[in-house]
């Protein structure tokens, strides 16, 4: 006969369904219940209701906290008990629970509270948790999670705290300690109070025989808000902080709190690569907490420290090979998919060869110097000379125009990363690759829905060979084609990231379609409003990675912001579709091209109304049709990327459409056919000869660049004769790409130094030194380059002292200006959003990188189901 | 999905694909982006300078027995006239040397300074009318109508009207070669190059010259003989600039069954160009010839014309120059090259030499075109129909002309002992009005 009084305090809060299975539980108990308090903190009457007709006690104290909700249980027994049982709502105790609980306290007088073991609700063989320690900063940390229960840990053991569902506990104990702090952050109340008991001198063991189905609603987010004071991270992470102040020496308190700022912003790499940006946030409220409530802090330092030693929590605190463990046992999950239904991969089926075909017909692409066709200029010489440029609100054009420059320069900033010491042949390198790019997104975003390998090289090279496509590459077309080139990974990652089977995994796709969106809004800005539309139809048809999706904007608009910004201010709109000054000049979306190409597509994709799924029809479907009609939206650039777009969608479903085709007769009919017109369109495109003009990517002559290098701020005016006659004020080493802006077209550089640029221009041609040198001392003038080849002028310039004759060169004659000059530079000023812009770009590509949060997770379990 | 449902699926595709059709024909206005404005600047030019070549040149002595001897022969009458400004320097009437007029002004044109030199010359071995428009000196420039063959003979007058030393390169281009000559002048300084020496004897030759410092001034001297007897003068300065487009008016069979016209056309591109030349004249005896002329290469056309007066229009595909050799027959053989004109609007002032002129005003455009002619004696008011020309004899000292539309000029000198084509151009400095377009 069991000789332990126990009283339970049911601590409830409107979850009647949970509150119904656990109050069955604990009247099943097969040891004696003395009494059992419902406290009941929301007023749910469905619940009171409920806990009467069990014939327990019901209490309705108002919305306390746990702790006080506790202690007005215990306040309302009629009798004082020696233990007493706390239950949530969301804990279900197995028969024998308590009884094993009350053993347990029989058996050790020492023992004051008693855990039991945790097991998940909805899934009974898992282990919730087994006992509750910290790590040596003072974070909780779980013993044992997630981890099946086979017994492995069926051993009653000292721990340093236990979880106050199915805690059972000393009334004297509870009383001596004051019961739970409700001052102390939620998830740290179990720790604390329980620390106070060991420090004290009792012990704190987990029954592991006790067993308590917990459904975790806290730790689930399931709770509301309020009663965590935020989320379960910013519940961990003030936790964390309040447990740290009471455990860690006082010197370390003060270091931590002075340098929290700090720590929370280097821990925000770490959380992106660990796909975890949410934690980020919870670490900076949690500093905004700590901060200001450091008086409460230090008060509960001093309360626990009151009570003894902390030398009996050391030997409990969680080991290195604890948390090593824990580690590795984050990215055990169920893999995503059966091994057979993995389609095969672009290597395993060998079809990666035919990479070959689009790199063979892009070969006079292939990169030898800084493409100069169609107006393309050479970048910058460098990396550090081109970043300047990047999301910039200044043209270095006369004497600094306040226009942003393109949004297409984040394509060069990626050339820079790829060749920093020479971005042009980064940038070229780019280019001949584009079609290679268009194969292998292509094939990824097959492989998704097709499963036959054949059929969806046939797509891949279908978009990469396609009429569209070459067109783009005959005509230099870059920004089109790069564009183009990007929207079938864009498709991919979106698709994956929707199909993700845990947040870390969401979030990495999310990061690489985040930057895969800013690429495109940079190439093509109506393409990027097609993804961005097929972005918010997938988050809204999947709201739980719906959310996460839709951080995706966030690199694009970053990368659009100087150019909203802009169209905002300036109330036009249409800049808004126009990303470079090289970009196409409107085209005619249903040209014959389009028109024929289209058409094959669309009679060929339509019967997978009848062989395939609806939701992939009416996606793919939809695409290509929001795409054509997006693709009239072309008021100063070409929509060529749209229409590709549409054909890209097409080409999927007809490759659906081929798969299907059981007989093998028709269906290598249909691929034959299918496999002579992709190769005809290849043929058409190594036909099709296309010169990109590769040049060295110095645009000045050699003394100019050289002083430039030792005077960032030289000036060259370069004349060139005709008429009217041309003078360009050409800062430093001369006009490269990224200082190039397509709203120079519409917003010509106007500014009072150019009547005085015209002065020195004319008096130059007409060899008139008298009025030149006063106006050399004014304007910045350090060179004098005549481009076009005029003997004439040339004898006129070069009759005039002030000019130092410095040689013809391959960009024209040229002259050092010789005067004291007594003008300024005006400095580029920064838009202060401009770094932000830079700061979300770099953490889309922390949460793109590929870490063992996102990629080992598939590991063990795969192996495993073999 | 059920089948009702995978039909209905198919119909709304084609309905959104025909939404989409018709879509494109929505179009957008967009505003006009505005075009950079060019800013008139101006400036004070430098003084107005004009050379004459002074007289004719004559090797070998009077008898031709005289080797290495080169002598400039008799007088050169010059005739100028004289705008608003400051004269710097004015020179003789009659000059036996190689003279420099210069001029200080604001506004500069013909109307500022214009000048001509001519020379009526009767010797054993040089007989004929030479005349040209003094010219300002130039940095670099042309000379196409080198004739080295038999009977011909070929001087370069070079001169150099500035106070310091200045080197002249001359690039030879013969029919199948090119060899270059370098030539220094000491301040102020004149030569006269025989160039036998240099283009053997190349019956067709041009000649590229290019200072290397100030502005030169060169005119080429061709003498003709059969035989013993002189059979024509001339002196030339440099030719058009190269265009895609020229006009020659005022060209005149005059020779008719005794020596051809010939239009020799230079190429100094480095591809091969086509050239469409029109002879356009005053009847119904017009001529089309098309004729491809090599790279850096001569072409020359022979036409077969019935006498009378032409205008040669020469299109190309290419930028071309060409210049026309025009035999005479008076109580002398001479004869005269025609050299494109230069397209006038507005004013243009032409200082006449003492000899019987006559002016060929050309309008190669599709519209008539109305030329106000102002005279010494009173103004007059001609029109010229569209592609064609009118020769109007002229008389005075000087003529303006003007006229709102682009005209082409060419000087006709006929006396009975000689002819030359005199070829006006627009003498101007940049200074005023220069039009800048600042980026």
């Amino acid at each position: 006969m069991a000789s332990l009084s126990v009283a339970a305090i049911v601590v409830s809060h409107a979850q009647a369904d949970l509150l119904a299975r656990s109050l069955e539980a604990i009247s099943q108990q097969n040891h004696p219940i003395q009494q059992v308090v419902v406290v009941e903190t929301a007023g749910d009457q469905t619940s009171i209701d409920l806990a009467l007709s069990y014939g327990f006690s019901v209490i309705e104290p108002g919305p306390l906290r746990l702790g006080a909700a506790i202690q007005a249980g215990i306040n309302s027994l009629s009798d004082t008990p020696g233990w007493i049982w706390v239950l949530h709502e969301d804990a279900i105790p197995e028969p024998d629970a308590l009884k094993y609980l009350s053993q347990a306290a029989e058996i050790s007088p020492s023992v004051a509270i008693i855990g039991p073991k945790l097991l998940e609700l909805d899934n009974s063989i898992q282990i919730q948790q087994l006992g509750l320690t910290i790590t040596p900063t003072g974070r909780p940390f779980l013993l044992v999670q997630r981890e099946y229960d086979q017994g492995q840990h069926d051993r009653a053991g000292d721990t340093m705290a236990v979880s106050t569902a199915g805690m059972l506990v000393s009334l004297g104990v509870w009383q001596q300690l004051g019961g739970l702090d409700d001052t102390t952050p939620v998830l740290a109340q179990d720790l604390e109070f329980c620390a106070k008991a060991r420090v004290a001198g009792y012990r704190v063991i987990v029954e592991a025989n006790a067993r308590v189905h917990h459904a975790g609603l806290s730790m689930q987010g399931k709770r509301p808000r309020s009663w965590l004071s935020g989320s379960f991270s910013q519940g961990i992470s003030r936790a964390h902080l309040h447990f740290a102040t009471l455990y860690l020496p006082t010197f370390l308190v003060f270091a931590i709190y002075l340098t929290l700022p700090l720590m929370v912003l280097l821990s925000i790499p770490g959380n992106l690569l660990q796909k975890r940006p949410g934690r980020s946030v919870a670490q900076f409220s949690g500093w905004i907490w700590a901060w200001f409530s450091v008086p409460a802090r230090l008060s509960a330092r001093k309360r626990f420290r009151s009570l003894g030693s902390l030398k009996p929590l050391k030997g409990l605190i969680a080991t290195r090979s604890q948390r090593s463990k824990r580690r590795r046992g984050k990215y055990e999950v169920e893999p995503e998919a059966s091994p057979e239904s993995l389609r095969p991969g672009i290597f395993r089926s060998n079809s990666a060869w035919f990479v070959l075909l689009p790199l063979i017909a892009s070969i006079q692409l292939f990169p030898t110097g800084a493409i100069t066709a169609n107006g393309i200029l050479p970048l910058g010489a460098n990396l550090e000379k081109l970043l300047p440029f990047i999301a910039s609100n200044s043209l270095p054009i006369l004497d600094s125009v306040s226009l942003p420059t393109d949004p297409f320069n984040w394509w060069l900033l990626l050339a820079a990363l790829i060749s920093p010491a020479e971005p042009s042949l980064g940038f070229a390198a780019l280019v001949f690759a584009a079609l290679s790019m268009a194969f292998f997104g292509a094939w990824q975003l097959g492989k998704l829905f097709i499963s036959k390998p054949w059929v969806i090289t046939l797509v891949a090279l279908g978009y990469s060979l396609s009429p569209q496509l070459l067109i783009l590459k005959a005509n230099m077309a870059v920004v089109e084609l790069l564009a183009a080139s990007t929207i079938p990974w864009a498709l991919f990652f979106l698709i994956r990231a929707l199909g993700a089977f845990n947040s870390a995994r969401a979030w990495r796709w999310t990061g690489l379609l985040g930057l895969t969106l800013a690429l495109l809004a940079a190439a093509s800005p109506m393409a990027f409003a097609l993804l961005g539309l097929t972005v918010l139809v997938a988050a809204l048809s999947k709201p739980k990675r719906g959310l996460i999706l839709l951080w995706s904007y966030l690199p694009a608009l970053a990368v659009l912001y100087p150019l909203g910004r802009f169209a905002l201010e300036a109330q036009n709109w249409t800049v808004l579709t126009q990303s470079s000054a090289i970009a196409l000049s409107p085209t005619e979306p249903f040209g014959l091209v389009n028109l024929v190409v289209l058409g094959v597509l669309v009679l060929v994709s339509l019967p997978t109304w009848f062989v395939s799924d609806a939701k992939i029809n009416f996606g793919f479907f939809g695409f290509a049709i929001a795409a054509l009609c997006l693709s009239v939206i072309q008021p100063i650039a070409s929509s060529a990327p749209l229409t590709i777009a549409a054909a890209l969608a097409l080409l999927i479903l007809a490759g659906l459409a081929i798969e299907s085709v059981r007989k093998r007769t028709i269906s290598s009919l249909v691929g034959i056919t299918v496999t002579a017109a992709v190769l005809y369109s290849g043929y058409f495109g190594l036909l099709n000869r296309v010169d990109p003009e590769f040049k060295s990517s110095r645009v000045m002559p050699a003394l100019v660049v050289a002083a430039s290098d030792q005077d960032p701020n030289l000036r060259t005016l370069v004349i060139e004769v005709g008429d009217p006659l041309t003078a360009t004020y050409v800062w430093g080493s001369g006009q490269k790409l990224e200082m190039s802006s397509a709203l120079l077209e519409s917003y010509p550089a106007k500014s009072d130094i150019q009547t005085a640029l015209a002065e020195i221009a004319a008096n130059l041609v007409a060899g008139n030194q008298d009025k030149l040198v006063p106006l050399l001392s004014e304007t910045r003038v350090d060179f004098v380059l005549l481009a076009t080849p005029n003997p004439e002028v040339e004898v006129g310039i070069s009759s005039l002292d002030i000019l130092q004759p410095a040689g013809a060169t391959d960009y024209g004659v040229l002259w050092r200006v010789e005067s004291e000059n007594q003008s300024s530079v005006p400095a580029i000023k920064n838009d202060p959003i401009r770094p932000w812009q830079f700061g979300v770009v770099a953490a889309f590509a922390l949460l793109a990188l590929p870490t063992r949060a996102s990629i080992l997770g598939r590991r063990r379990k795969t192996g495993g189901a073999k | 999905m059920k089948l009702p449902g995978r039909i209905l699926g198919v119909v709304l595709t084609l309905a959104g694909l025909a939404g989409a059709w018709f879509l494109q024909g929505v179009s957008f206005e967009v505003a006009q982006s505005p075009k950079p404005e060019s800013i008139s600047v101006s400036t004070t030019a430098k003084p107005l300078q004009l050379y004459c070549q002074g007289p004719l040149a004559e090797l070998g002595g009077k008898d031709g027995t005289d080797l290495g001897s080169m002598a400039l022969v008799g007088k050169a009458d010059v005739r100028y006239r004289l705008g608003a400004g400051s004269l710097v320097s004015e020179p003789e009437s009659r000059v036996t040397e190689g003279v420099a007029i210069a001029m200080a002004s604001r506004e500069q044109t013909t109307a500022t300074l214009a000048a001509v030199q001519s020379q009526l010359i009767q010797r054993p071995r040089m007989a004929g009318l030479a005349a040209t428009n003094c010219g300002q000196p130039q940095a670099e420039g042309w000379l196409l109508n080198g004739m080295a063959g038999s009977g011909f003979e070929s001087i370069l007058h070079v001169a150099n009207p500035n106070p310091v030393e200045v080197q002249i390169e001359l690039v030879f281009h013969l029919a199948a070669s090119s060899n270059s000559h370098l030539v220094t002048l000491a301040p102020f300084e004149s030569q006269q190059l025989s160039l036998a020496s240099f283009v053997e004897a190349e019956p067709s030759f041009a000649i590229h010259f290019q200072s290397s410092g100030q502005k030169v001034s060169v005119a080429l001297q061709n003498r003709s003989s059969a035989g013993l007897s002189a059979t024509g003068v001339e002196l030339k300065g440099p030719t058009a600039k190269a265009s895609k487009s020229l006009a020659i008016p005022g060209f005149e069979i005059l020779a008719d069954g005794l020596a051809k016209p010939s239009l020799r056309i230079f190429n100094p591109g480095p591809a091969a160009a086509n050239a469409l030349v029109t002879f356009l004249g005053s009847g119904t005896n017009s001529d089309v010839v098309e004729i491809e002329v090599p790279a850096a290469g001569f072409a020359e056309v022979s036409p077969e014309l019935q006498v009378g007066d032409y205008l040669v229009l020469i299109e190309s595909d290419a930028e071309l120059m060409a210049e026309l050799y025009n035999p005479f027959v008076g109580k002398n053989f001479d004869f005269g090259w025609l050299t494109p004109a230069e397209a006038f609007t507005g004013e243009l002032t032409v200082v006449m030499p003492s000899f019987a002129t006559k002016i060929a005003i050309a309008n190669p455009s599709t519209a008539e075109l109305t030329v106000v002619l102002t005279f010494d004696a009173g103004s007059q008011a001609i029109r010229v129909p569209a592609r064609s020309q009118l020769q109007v004899p002229v008389i005075g000292k000087s003529l303006s002309l003007e006229s709102q539309g682009e005209y082409f000029v060419n000087l006709i000198l006929t006396d009975p002992k000689g002819y030359a084509v005199i070829t006006p151009r627009e003498n101007q400095n940049l200074g005023s009005n220069i039009q800048v377009l600042v980026r």
